[in-house]
């Protein structure tokens, strides 16, 4: 039983008694340096005292506080569901910030007949149940068993990548839950009852699917982090191992029966979108990101999901990786791009992490 | 479809419709009958393909359009020999009717009545085949621009040929020392017919368009195989085929890698590879109709293609590798798919070498072979047959006579009874050529039982019995079902001698590896087959039971592999040197009625295919480059022999069966001691032990 847990009354009794016979009288002393520090709220040097917990709450805040969300109203043609990023700047003692809501990403609902015609190409994937069934179940906590068989992830070498990534799938998770309920699109199998996915279908909306956002964003993101470790001028084979695998396991939830293509797709693009954006907000100088959009009426009947539409590897890292414009993925014409005030905390969390891979 | 006529079986029920056409395959009256509905989209529109073998006039006089047309009623899709005797042609099922109506001035006279050797088999969708009417025009096939490389083949240069499904074909391991594809050719049969064909029906892919799809899409160093296979349209989810070379192990990938993969080296620069993709609905065949003619066209291809690589130089040597299995023949060499390979090897260009290499095949536990003696007139015997249920497709029983000699009988020897579990008789089935009983199951009729005459080449009676579905297939739920549980066969001996032998078999029906599984596996459920012994092990020898029970395990060899030609591999275990409990064999019958010689021997030698007993299967690759799968069955000792095969007629090597039986002989001289003893049934005439071509395939 460790000191200091709740579970045992004989440890907390033991105390009292420990105490009666050690403590003694009471004296004046002046009080140790402090721990921790006496901080405002940019502090970042109590951060690495707090438990992980509650540290990932704050990093939580200083992330979903700055998302924004829209939605057109029902009669609108197109209807867009819209994130927003809160850029904000300023702020000081009774002064209130200065904010201003910036495009991040924007989303336009598949026709019913593209669904439909989805779901007849996604009975097509059930070939392959056979063969993936233990990708399929092993994956439906999410990516990481399979993006850490690229990069290095023990807890033991990479705790701060994986605090970073873990704010990475609450962030994409935060996001995703609130675009698929605005577009409140149906699983698949609400279209026929052949299909018979194989695992449970979540209830949540199915567009856009939110294994393809997280695994995208979660590559990305990883990229970039392992990318000052990698030799310049040599070929991208890091990023391309790691799209491979957000697609493969996008894809996964396909064969399982759960997801359409264009579910992937969007949720491609979100994930994509997403990475670049906490990337930049994470970045301790002020870095400029790209909003995109994504038409779901624009994707073909009979469209697959094909992660290198979405984005580009070039054969050298001295070219970066970058988001591709498709018929159904668009880039936003935006103003500045500008985040704003930089996080300390985010830049904290990433300098500790980066720092695990130099 | 109702029979048409009741004459002349007499009170042997009613006379089959088509077999009023001389030489017809004698699975039709089934097959264009009640068992139509069972291929996929069958309909009067649908192409049915069959082979011929006829009198070049009677092919002329087919090919030639009727007055009034712009072509032919048939669609000719191949010749095997340029003097006309032998075709390849798609018809509509209305074309068989017409042929075998006897009505004054039938314009198929001609054919209904021409000695001739018809086989049928099943249709392709129609996005595989050329745009054709009967009696109109028909698209030119030009076959492709493709030579010999500057400076010509180097000494050394083998064609391997393969016939499989689940070719990776841009895998690396096909690749040559320059980095390009060492696949000139690659027919996928029922790949979606294109605009301007180089074949008669699917289509080709050849070394250039292999190179380019690796090419463009190469990232990072990496080809983006997943892409390659998409935009070749073998991996396309807008149809519900399976689709094999989406799968991590490929059947034709791992059987193609053992034959002729690896990483690049002069040697292997000098294996140039043409492939045959056989249609997913060949392989995936379940209703009977079987895939041979797939397979005869697939064969001819690759001799084509050798023609044109050699261009004007130096005819190539070919080595084909055909790593599948069926059961049910005469099992005497002489069906058409096995003078198909005959014809191949016998009609090389004297001191080119062409090879077939099959295997022996994995159903020697299958329970499907039973062999029965008729002591004496009036004498009578039954055949318990086991049909399992929730099968979704066809049963196929053959019963074949012995060799009738010269002409057939003129009297019946054999009368055969079909009694359903319900305990339902047919009708009594007599050997009178043409006739057609139903099988029924109380008032339903649920089968049929037909005889037929098989000649010339084989010269033997043929009794065929086929059962409907047990369950109906989803996309025929009104279809009529036969009953599941024990059906019976009652034979009564009203002529044979006391020496007379009648070989039962059962045709295949069971699942393909990653295909969704329809049919069920039927078998002879004789009370005295002795599955197990007393400790709870497989008996895998037929003299652990009584000689009275009829149902053997011999004689389940591949009904392909029996010709004279055709080189059959067995599989052994390659730690324990045991036989593989699955791998089949011999006795084969003697072709017209011949004496049973060692030349006869099938399988030919034993390969391994498993590493022990418990490392079921071997090494080779996956569909996807990097990639190793382990895959067992005689399907990978077969082309372990290829690929030996290859590299010693790169060297002058005769590799025929005299050959092989000599090595194999030499091989099994230098087993260690305490080597279990060799089986000549199934494991030929030794097993050649070589070392793995590549360390990748080593395991302990």
């Amino acid at each position: 039983v460790a000191y200091g847990s709740y579970d045992s009354p004989l440890l907390s009794d033991a105390l009292i008694h420990h105490r009666d016979g050690v403590a003694g009288p009471w004296q004046d002393l002046t009080p140790p340096t402090q721990h921790p520090f006496e901080g405002d709220a940019g502090s970042t040097e109590n951060l690495a005292r707090w438990s992980p917990d509650v540290r990932g709450r704050v990093i939580d805040f200083e992330l979903f506080s700055k998302i924004g969300f829209s939605v057109d109203a029902a009669t609108a043609t197109p209807r867009r569901a819209s994130l927003w990023h809160l850029a904000v700047t300023g702020g000081s003692g009774t002064a209130a910030p200065t904010a201003t809501y910036a495009p991040l990403a924007r989303f336009i609902r598949p026709t019913e007949a593209i669904f439909a015609a989805q779901v007849k190409r996604l009975n097509n994937y059930a070939d392959l149940r056979g063969d993936r069934l233990s990708e399929v179940i092993s994956e439906l906590p999410g990516p990481d068993a399979f993006l850490a068989s690229v990069a290095y992830l023990h807890p033991a070498r990479a705790r701060w990548t994986l605090e970073l990534l873990s704010a990475v799938f609450r962030l994409a998770n935060f996001v995703e839950m609130r675009v698929k309920h605005a577009l409140s699109c149906r699983r698949p199998l609400e279209y026929s009852p052949q299909l018979q996915p194989i695992i449970m279908s979540p209830a949540h909306g199915a567009l856009p699917s939110g294994h393809a956002t997280e695994s995208f964003m979660a590559a990305l993101v990883l990229w970039e982090l392992l990318r000052p470790s990698l030799a310049t001028g040599s070929v991208n084979l890091y990023a391309l191992q790691l799209m491979r695998t957000a697609a493969r396991v996008a894809i996964n939830r396909q064969v399982a029966g759960v997801h359409t293509p264009v579910e992937s797709a969007a949720g491609a693009m979100l994930g994509l979108t997403l990475g670049r954006y906490f990337v930049g907000r994470c970045a301790a100088v002020p870095l400029t990101y790209a909003a995109w959009e994504f038409n779901g009426e624009n994707f073909a009947m009979t469209g697959d999901f094909l992660w290198t539409e979405l984005f580009e590897i070039p054969s050298s890292t001295t070219t970066l990786p970058s988001q591709q414009a498709t018929a159904y993925a668009t880039a936003v014409t935006m103003s500045s791009g500008s985040l704003g005030d930089q996080s300390a905390l985010l830049a904290w969390l990433w300098g500790k992490a980066a720092a695990e891979w130099v | 479809m109702e029979a048409s006529m009741v004459e002349p079986g007499g009170h042997d029920g009613r006379k089959g419709q088509y077999s009023a056409i001389t030489g017809i395959d004698p699975r039709a009256e089934w097959l264009l009958g009640p068992g139509f509905p069972y291929f996929q989209s069958a309909g009067p529109e649908t192409l049915i393909p069959f082979t011929i073998t006829a009198e070049p006039g009677v092919l002329a006089r087919l090919l030639a359009p009727p007055p009034g047309q712009k072509g032919p009623e048939v669609l000719r899709v191949g010749r095997r020999n340029l003097d006309g005797g032998h075709a390849a042609l798609l018809v509509r099922p209305s074309f068989f009717d017409r042929a075998a109506r006897l009505e004054p001035g039938n314009r198929l006279d001609f054919f209904r009545v021409a000695p001739k050797r018809i086989q049928l088999s099943l249709p392709l969708p129609p996005r595989c085949l050329p745009r054709w009417e009967p009696g109109g025009p028909s698209d030119e096939i030009k076959p492709p621009d493709i030579g010999p490389p500057p400076g010509g083949w180097p000494p050394g240069t083998v064609v391997v040929g393969i016939i499989d499904d689940g070719i990776a074909f841009a895998h690396e391991n096909f690749l040559a020392t320059d980095g390009t594809t060492r696949i000139e050719c690659f027919w996928q049969q029922d790949g979606d017919f294109p605009a301007t064909p180089t074949v008669d029906f699917g289509r080709e892919i050849l070394k250039a368009d292999i190179d380019a799809l690796r090419a463009a899409n190469t990232s990072a160093g990496i080809v983006d195989e997943d892409e390659v296979y998409r935009q070749a349209g073998l991996i396309d989810f807008g149809i519900p085929d399976h689709k094999t070379t989406a799968w991590r192990l490929g059947h034709g990938t791992h059987v193609l890698d053992r034959a002729a993969g690896g990483p690049v080296g002069p040697v292997l620069d000098q294996r140039r590879i043409i492939c045959v993709q056989l249609p997913i609905a060949a392989t995936a065949e379940q209703s009977g109709a079987g895939l041979e003619f797939f397979v005869e066209r697939g064969i001819q291809y690759i001799r084509d293609r050798a023609q044109l690589l050699a261009g004007s130089g130096p005819e190539l040597p070919i080595v084909i590798n055909f790593s599948y299995g069926t059961t049910a023949s005469s099992h005497d060499g002489t069906s058409a798919l096995e003078e198909a390979i005959d014809e191949f090897v016998q009609t090389a260009t004297p001191g080119v070498i062409r090879r077939v290499i099959l295997p022996s095949g994995n159903s020697h536990l299958g329970r499907g072979h039973a062999t029965l003696r008729l002591q004496g007139v009036g004498s009578r015997a039954t055949l318990p047959l086991r049909v399992q249920p929730d099968d979704q497709t066809p049963n196929l029983v053959q019963l074949w006579m012995p060799f009738a000699g010269a002409a057939p009988p003129v009297a019946s020897r054999l009368t055969l009874t079909v009694t359903s579990p319900d305990g339902t008789a047919s009708l009594p089935l007599k050997e009178v050529p043409g006739a057609v009983v139903p099988l029924m199951s109380g008032a339903e009729e649920v089968g049929q039982a037909s005889y037929s005459f098989e000649g010339p080449a084989t010269q033997r009676g043929l009794f065929t019995i086929f059962l409907h579905p047990t369950t109906p297939p989803l996309d025929l739920p009104d279809g009529p079902i036969a009953p599941h549980g024990l059906w019976t066969l009652s034979l009564e001996n009203t002529g044979l001698g006391p020496h007379d032998r009648l070989h039962a078999w059962i045709e295949r029906d069971d699942q393909m590896y990653g295909y969704p599984r329809r049919g069920r596996q039927s078998y002879f459920d004789d009370p005295g087959y002795l599955r197990f012994d007393a400790q709870g092990r497989a008996v895998t020898d037929d003299a652990a039971q009584s000689p009275l029970c009829p149902v053997t395990r011999a004689g389940m060899i591949n009904a392909m592999a029996t010709g004279q030609e055709s080189v059959v591999v067995g599989g052994f275990q390659r730690r324990e040197l045991d036989c593989a409990p699955y791998s089949a064999g011999g006795p084969i019958s003697p072709a017209k009625g011949g004496v049973l010689g060692p030349t006869l021997r099938k399988p030919d030698a034993g390969l391994v295919s498993d590493d022990s007993l418990v490392h079921a299967g071997v090494l080779a690759a996956g569909t996807r480059s990097g990639s190793t799968v382990a895959m067992g069955g005689t399907s990978v000792a077969a082309p372990r022999l290829t690929r030996l095969m290859a590299d010693l007629i790169a060297i002058g090597g005769i590799g025929d069966r005299a050959m092989v039986a000599g090595m194999a002989v030499a091989y099994e001289a230098v087993l260690p001691p305490g080597a279990p003893a060799l089986i000549p049934n199934r494991g030929g005439w030794g097993r050649i032990r070589v070392p793995e071509a590549l360390p990748q395939w080593r395991r302990r």
